[in-house]
């Protein structure tokens, strides 16, 4: 019975830890404009990270180290470094847009200018990390999360024509009113989104920080396989709300409170105070996980002590990582930068990055001297090799479409 | 008064065709958030954020449209329109705002800003082919 309810809470965890700033304006914004003929992009997105977040979440019970550390000692410092520059900034950009979207929902509950708030919440997410126990800090949040669920009921509410919305899914095609350049740019963020690399980071340093083991493996899979598909139908349900309110309106998303609009016009006041806890808590949550992973990142390339589960004084570099990153984030957002365009920018630069995330991660997965017999079998391998190829494409069609469309105008 | 704007691809028409489509989106948004204000659907102070984000992509398509150089009549004509209708739309949402603020009764307001989203789709239709 406890292995049953610690098997549910691991995937209700993952389910409302999907989310966050990136998926929710991204998915919005394309369904304000696009309707659901992006949807098949998240399928995509959804199975890629549910197949390297796997494979790093097994690298780290196998090895017991977290996959950047292998990576650094596996593909040496020039590799390494790659992965760390790459995958840091990516990080910082992703975390600067995670707190600004923390302040911006606290702006929807409160009416108090995000300004105000941007403070207020990097203090909170430091605080968190510095004093609050890493299973807790986790399951809290993934929990709350959960209150995003109020998108696909309120898409119930609303009333859908179900053929037409299947329609648009399932013979997608673009939108007359937009440009091809657009719907690929489009293409591009959703995956970006859905495939941020802190999630396989955090992923393999939370294993750590729990101390998985081989024994643990199974667990770890339920969560990913179950967890992640249901938050991608969360994603779905943001999109399919925005295309059946904003879309006839010509409403196109450019804020984070356009995002609440439908959920209002389908589940009234009761939807919208769950919708904008839910908001909170992803983004915390989010905010949590970016900032550990800029330290998890730094802390592992350098060699330097790192981890929730060790008292801060003995893991003080990795902490100081953080505190400086949470400071860059915040000045970033005093200059008065509109965090929904942070998020914007931050899945397309992402999208840029990722060959130089899951390349390694591959590699590492498959290495018999640190995986044993738990490395990549040939199925696992036949999917991440397309996956490269897609990551890839991904990856070098961004900036030119970017240039291109005006970054989706 | 309606501009015919066919024929007219370069120039300051895209811009102004772009600035339609995004007065549009804004005023539209104010008119949804008001009215489920109205409705009793949802906070005050989602309310008041949605408006006052409208209300600053209002001003951003006045910047743009102010800084949109015009040489041809018709441009000039264009211009003109569009600057009518963006005058009319910071009138009402600004209008919008007090009444929010002050806690007063919305159907009035409502009806106003449906009347300025209305006269924001037609600009949309008519400019945004050629954005």
């Amino acid at each position: 019975m406890k292995r049953v309810l610690g098997v549910a809470l691991g995937v209700l965890t993952a389910i409302g830890g999907f989310l966050d700033i990136g998926d929710l304006v991204t998915n919005a914004v394309v369904g304000s404009r696009f309707g659901l003929s992006l949807a098949w992009v998240v399928l995509v997105g959804v199975v890629g990270i549910c197949l390297f977040a796997q494979m790093s979440g097994r690298v780290a019970a196998v090895s017991g180290r977290a996959t950047f550390e292998i990576i650094r000692e596996r593909l040496g410092p020039k590799a390494g470094l790659a992965n760390l520059s790459a995958s840091f900034l990516i990080n910082l950009l992703t975390l600067t847009a995670e707190i600004g979207g923390i302040a911006l929902a606290l702006q929807l509950a409160s009416s108090v200018s995000p300004g105000l708030w941007i403070p207020v919440a990097a203090f909170a997410v430091w605080l968190v990390i510095w004093r609050v126990k890493f299973s807790i800090m986790e399951n809290v949040t993934g929990l709350v999360g959960l209150c995003l669920i109020v998108f696909a009921v309120a898409l119930f509410l609303l009333g859908p024509d179900w053929s037409k919305l299947a329609e648009q899914a399932f013979a997608p095609s673009v939108p007359g009113s937009e440009s091809a350049g657009a719907y690929w740019y489009y293409a591009v963020a959703l995956f970006g989104a859905a495939m941020t690399p802190y999630e396989v980071f955090f992923f393999s340093s939370g294993a750590v920080e729990e101390k998985w083991t081989k024994k643990d493996i199974g667990q770890s899979r339920i969560n990913v396989l179950v967890g992640f598909p249901l938050g991608g139908v969360l994603s779905v349900a943001i999109a399919a709300c925005a295309t059946i309110v904003l879309l006839p309106r010509g409403i196109e998303v450019s804020s984070l409170s356009q995002i609440v609009l439908p959920v209002a016009e389908g589940g009234g006041k009761l939807a919208v105070a769950f919708v904008i806890v839910g908001i909170v808590a992803a983004t915390f949550g989010a905010a949590l996980e970016t900032t550990l992973s800029s330290g998890y990142t730094l802390a592992q390339f350098f060699g330097w002590s790192w981890g929730k589960f060790r008292k801060p004084a003995e893991a003080a570099r990795f902490h100081v990582a953080m505190i400086v990153c949470l400071l860059v984030g915040l000045a970033v957002l005093a200059t008065g930068v509109d965090p929904i365009l942070v998020t914007e920018y931050s899945v397309v630069f992402s999208a840029i990055a990722l060959p130089l995330t899951y390349l390694p991660i591959l590699i590492v997965a498959n290495d018999e001297q640190y995986m044993g017999d738990a490395r990549n079998g040939r199925v696992t391998n036949a999917f991440a090799l397309v996956y490269l190829v897609i990551i890839l494409v991904a990856s070098i069609a961004a900036i030119p479409l970017m240039i291109l469309t005006g970054a989706g105008a | 008064m309606v501009v015919v704007l066919s024929g007219c691809s370069g120039g300051a028409v895209p811009a102004i065709g772009a600035a339609a489509v995004q007065l549009d989106s804004a005023v539209q948004t104010a008119s949804l958030a008001l009215q489920q204000a109205d409705a009793d659907i949802t906070f005050t102070p989602v309310a008041e954020t949605t408006l006052e984000n409208a209300i600053t992509e209002v001003d951003d398509v006045s910047t743009q449209l102010s800084e949109t150089p015009v040489q041809t009549g018709r441009e000039q004509e264009a211009k003109r329109e569009a600057t009518a209708v963006l005058q009319d739309a910071v009138a009402v949402l600004d209008d919008a705002r007090t009444a929010l603020q002050a806690g007063d009764d919305l159907p009035d307001t409502v009806e106003q800003l449906q009347q300025t989203a209305k006269q924001t789709a037609e600009l949309r239709e008519r400019w945004e082919p050629f954005s």
